[in-house]
């Protein structure tokens, strides 16, 4: 296997596994939040501000694994 | 009826709802942002310092690498702030509750009821402690739990004086002294 695609697969690896465990802690702390948290309203606020966000950082990461094809 | 914890009675009167102080909250945050500013001066002074590793395809992997520690900077700021919001006293006329998140997957809702109070201690320690003043209230318990614990809540002895002023409210027959 050519060194090039060793080291997509490598970073491909590190990306997909990392993002996962992220967006896992993610989803478990939007969903503790809104279950556990006193005002629904400012839970789902603050959740869909992160998401925005987070998903925002993961598109530009992945968009940059897409370029080292 | 909006319930602050999940046995609150309609009846029950809520007079105080309490976190952390923001300062220990900010606290955390200027720790956070020690991280966030690695990732700033890296973007910033990283490609004239070490030019040959931020081009080309070495300068591809190592913006996909701080784009991953950039998700989990705003991962980490996410769940600060959400253990903050989660953790919560409540005083009310008839017991304190004590909300506690420990992580995402620890939560715990403690009570104890006015008449089982013994003693409430309180405390402030250290210098911002005393410029913000927030600090720690202990109540000793007749109960299972022996003792009750406020951490880095604000005003800590005005808490201490509405606890002892509440049980100064309860029968002398339902004292548990």
């Amino acid at each position: 296997m050519p060194q090039e695609n060793m080291l997509y697969l490598g970073l491909a690896g590190i990306f997909y596994v990392s993002s996962a465990v992220m967006g896992f802690f993610s989803f478990f702390g939007i969903y503790v939040l809104v279950k556990h948290g006193q005002s629904r309203g400012l839970a789902l606020l603050v959740s869909l501000l992160y998401a925005s966000v987070f998903i925002a950082s993961l598109e530009q990461a992945r968009g940059l694994l897409g370029s080292l094809r | 009826m909006h319930r602050i914890f999940p046995s609150q009675q309609e009846y029950e009167r809520i007079y105080l709802v309490v976190r952390e102080h923001w300062a220990h909250l900010l606290l955390k945050f200027l720790i956070w942002v020690v991280f966030a500013a690695l990732l700033v001066i890296v973007r910033r002074f990283g490609p004239p310092a070490i030019p040959a590793l931020f081009a080309g395809t070495a300068g591809q992997v190592v913006e996909l690498l701080l784009s991953l520690y950039q998700m989990f900077l705003v991962l980490s700021a996410f769940l600060i702030w959400v253990l903050y919001y989660l953790n919560i006293q409540v005083v009310t006329d008839m017991r304190i509750v004590d909300v506690d998140q420990v992580g995402l997957f620890s939560h715990t809702v403690s009570e104890l009821h006015i008449e089982n109070i013994e003693d409430v201690t309180s405390e402030t320690n250290g210098l911002f402690g005393t410029i913000f003043n927030f600090g720690n209230v202990f109540v000793q318990t007749a109960g299972a739990r022996e003792r009750f614990e406020f951490d880095n809540v604000p005003n800590p002895a005005a808490i201490e004086k509405l606890l002892l002023d509440l049980y100064d409210k309860v029968p002398h027959e339902k004292r548990h002294d």
